[in-house]
C-alpha cells in the first residue's frame, strides 16, 4: 500500500514488521534466561502488587509476576500458532496444487468446500469443532490451522492457474515429467513466496483466534501461561488492579500487529517479482 | 434476474445437506450416546435406558439422522439440551439483539470508512495517506476483547461516563439503551472500519485515475461535483460486497463483544452452548449460520447488478 520503488526503499511496513515480530520471537525463545521469576510461582505476600521495580509489569491475584507470564506465554502462543501456521500451510497448498493443476471436478469439489468453510466466521467455526473435540493443545492447533486454510488455499489456487499456463510447465510436461515431478520441481516454487506471505498473515490471525478462544474460556488447560487465559483472568480485576489485564492484551496486540506488518510488507516485496 | 435468484436458492439445497450431515455425524461420533450425556455420567443408567428407548437413540444413526432432518426440514430444531426451551425459541429471543448489534456496527464502521479511505486516496503518496495506513495496520490488530476491556477501563472504570455492561431493551429506555450499546457497537465496528477503510482507499485512488474523471474535471465539474457524483458512485462497488461478507462474520466479533459487555444475544448463547455442550443449540446455530451467509452473499450479488447496469446474470 505505501509507495516505494526499487530493490532498495524497503516498504516500512517490512521494516516496522519485521523489527517488532523479530524482537517478540527473540524473547520468547530466551524467555527462561530473562525472566525474573518463576512463571507459575505463587507469591501470597506480593498479590495484585502494582507495576514497579520489584515487578516490571506488577503481579497477579495469587501474586505470579505477570513479566515472566508474558514471557512464557509467549512461548506458548507463539507455539500454538505456528503450528497451526504449519497445518495451514500444508493443507492449504496441497489443496490448491491439486485444485489449480488438475481442476475440473477435482477443483469444483475442492473450492466448493473451501467455499463453504470461507462462509463461516473464522471463530465460530473454530468454537464449534473444539466443543466437538474438547479443548486441548492439538485441537486448538488443528481447529486454528483448519479455519485459516481456505482463505490461503483459494489465493494460491489463482496463481497455480497461473504458473500452470507457463512455458516451462508445458515443456515438462511435453518431456514426460510426472504430475508430482510438476507440482513440486515448477509450480510449488513460483507459488512459495506466496504462501509465505498468507503464513505471516496466518500467524497474526492464527495469534489473535487463539487468544480468543482462551479469553472465552475454551483455551489450552493451564497451568500453561497463555496471554489468552492471563486476560480472562486479569478482566475480573479491571477496576482494583487494570495492569493484570492491560498488559496481556499489549503483548497480544504487538504481536499481531508485527505479523500483519511483515506480512504486508513481504507482499509489497514479493509481489513484483512473482509476475 | 428471478431465474437467476431461483437457482442461486437451489443451490442451497446440497450445501445445507453437506453441513446438516457434517454436523450431525461430528457431534455423534465424539459425543457418544446423547442419553448419556442428558441424565450425566453418574446419571442413573436405568433413566438413561429408558431416555434412549423413548428418543430413538438405539436405531441406526443414518435412520436418526433422517428422523432429525424431517423435523429440521419442517423448521423444528429440537430442544435445547441444558434450558427447557425449544432451541428456536433461544436463537429467536437472542437474534434482535445481535441483529441491532451488527446493524449499528456495520454502520459506524461505514461512516469512519468513507471519509478515512477518501482522504487517503487524495492525499496520495503524502503523509495523509501513510497516516491512514499505519491506522487501519492498527485497527485490524486490535484484538477487540482488549479493546473492549481498555474502553471499559476508560470511559467505566475511571471516568464513570458510561455503564460498563448490561443490557435493557430499547422499548424502555431509549437513551439507556444507546448508551449501554455505544462501546460494544464501537468495539464490534473497529475492525470491520479498518477492513472497509483500506478497500475504499483503493477503490477510490483507482477511480480517482479514470478517463471519465479527467473529463469531469476537464468540463469544468467542481472538486465535490467531481468526487460525490462520478468518484463515490463507482467506488463504492467494492465496498457494497465487503459489507455483505463481514455482515454474517460480525458474529464471530458478537461472541466476544457480548461476552465482555454483558450482552444477551446470539454469540453469548454460542459460547453458553459450546461450553455447556448444548450440542442441538451449536447444530441450530452452525446450520441458519450457513443459510444467513448464504442469503447475505446472494443479496450482495443482486444489489450489484442494480448498482452497476454492465452487470446482468443470465
Amino acid at each position: 500500500m505505501s509507495q516505494h520503488s526499487g530493490l532498495w526503499t524497503l516498504p516500512q511496513s517490512l521494516t516496522i514488521g519485521s523489527l517488532i515480530a523479530g524482537s517478540i520471537v527473540a524473547l520468547a525463545v530466551l524467555a527462561p534466561a530473562i525472566a525474573p521469576y518463576d512463571p507459575v510461582r505463587v507469591d501470597p505476600g506480593a498479590l495484585l502488587t502494582p507495576p514497579g521495580p520489584a515487578h516490571w509489569l506488577g503481579t497477579d491475584d495469587i501474586g505470579r509476576d505477570l513479566f515472566s507470564r508474558i514471557l512464557h506465554g509467549a512461548r506458548t502462543s507463539l507455539t500454538l500458532a505456528l503450528a497451526a501456521v504449519l497445518v495451514s500451510s500444508l493443507l492449504g497448498s496441497a489443496v490448491a496444487l491439486a485444485s489449480g493443476y488438475w481442476g475440473g471436478p477435482v477443483d469444483m469439489v475442492l473450492m466448493r468446500i473451501m467455499d463453504g468453510f470461507l462462509a463461516f466466521p473464522g471463530l465460530i467455526l473454530a468454537l464449534a469443532m473444539i466443543s466437538f473435540l474438547g479443548a486441548s493443545s492439538l485441537t486448538i492447533v488443528l481447529a486454528v490451522g483448519i479455519v485459516a486454510t481456505p482463505g490461503l488455499a483459494r489465493i494460491t489456487r489463482s496463481q497455480v492457474l497461473i504458473e500452470r499456463q507457463r512455458d516451462f510447465v508445458q515443456a515438462a510436461t511435453v518431456v514426460g515429467a510426472t504430475d508430482a515431478r510438476i507440482l513440486l520441481r515448477h509450480i510449488l516454487p513460483n507459488v512459495a513466496s506466496l504462501i509465505v506471505v498468507q503464513a505471516s498473515l496466518n500467524l497474526a490471525f492464527a495469534i489473535l483466534t487463539e487468544a480468543s478462544l482462551s479469553f472465552l474460556g475454551v483455551g489450552v488447560p493451564p497451568p500453561a501461561p497463555t496471554w489468552g487465559t492471563m486476560l480472562r483472568a486479569g478482566y475480573s480485576y479491571l477496576e482494583k488492579a487494570p495492569w493484570v489485564a492491560i498488559s496481556p492484551g499489549a503483548a497480544i496486540f504487538l504481536t499481531v500487529l508485527g505479523f500483519n506488518l511483515l506480512g504486508d510488507g513481504l507482499r509489497a516485496v514479493l509481489s513484483p517479482r512473482g509476475r | 434476474m428471478a431465474a437467476y435468484i431461483l437457482r442461486r436458492l437451489l443451490a442451497l439445497i446440497p450445501v445445507l445437506l453437506l453441513v446438516s450431515v457434517t454436523v450431525f455425524t461430528i457431534v455423534r461420533v465424539s459425543q457418544g450416546d446423547p442419553s448419556l450425556l442428558l441424565v450425566g455420567e453418574e446419571g442413573n443408567r436405568e433413566l438413561a435406558s429408558r431416555i434412549r428407548e423413548e428418543l430413538g437413540f438405539n436405531r441406526p444413526i443414518p435412520l436418526q439422522y433422517l428422523d432429525w432432518l424431517g423435523h429440521v426440514a419442517r423448521g423444528d430444531m429440537g430442544r435445547s439440551m441444558r434450558l427447557p426451551y425449544p432451541v428456536n425459541q433461544l436463537i429467536a429471543d437472542k437474534l434482535l439483539v445481535t441483529l441491532e448489534l451488527a446493524l449499528l456496527a456495520t454502520l459506524v464502521s461505514i461512516a469512519i470508512a468513507i471519509p478515512l479511505g477518501l482522504y487517503a486516496a487524495l492525499r496520495s503518496g503524502g503523509r495523509g495517506e501513510t497516516a491512514v495506513t499505519a491506522l487501519t495496520a492498527v485497527g485490524v490488530s486490535l484484538p477487540n476483547f482488549w479493546l473492549g476491556i481498555l474502553l471499559i477501563f476508560a470511559f467505566s472504570v475511571s471516568l464513570h461516563w458510561l455503564p460498563s455492561s448490561g443490557f435493557s431493551p430499547l422499548q424502555q429506555d431509549l437513551l439507556g439503551h444507546l448508551k449501554l450499546l455505544l462501546m460494544p457497537v464501537f468495539t464490534l465496528a473497529l475492525a470491520n472500519a479498518a477492513i472497509f477503510t483500506r478497500l475504499f482507499h483503493t477503490s477510490m485512488a483507482e477511480v480517482l485515475w479514470q478517463d471519465y474523471i479527467r473529463t469531469a474535471r476537464a468540463k469544468g465539474l467542481g472538486q465535490w461535483g467531481v468526487l460525490v457524483g462520478h468518484g463515490l458512485r463507482n467506488a463504492l462497488l467494492p465496498l457494497v460486497t465487503a459489507i455483505g461478507v463481514h455482515f454474517g462474520r460480525l458474529l464471530g466479533g458478537a461472541v466476544v463483544v457480548e461476552t465482555i459487555f454483558g450482552i444477551p444475544g446470539l454469540g453469548r448463547l454460542m459460547v453458553e452452548a459450546v461450553t455447556g455442550k448444548d450440542f442441538t443449540v451449536v447444530q441450530a446455530m452452525v446450520l441458519y449460520l450457513t443459510i444467513v451467509t448464504i442469503l447475505s452473499s446472494l443479496m450482495v450479488d443482486v444489489a450489484y447488478a442494480y448498482l452497476d447496469p454492465r452487470i446482468r446474470y443470465g
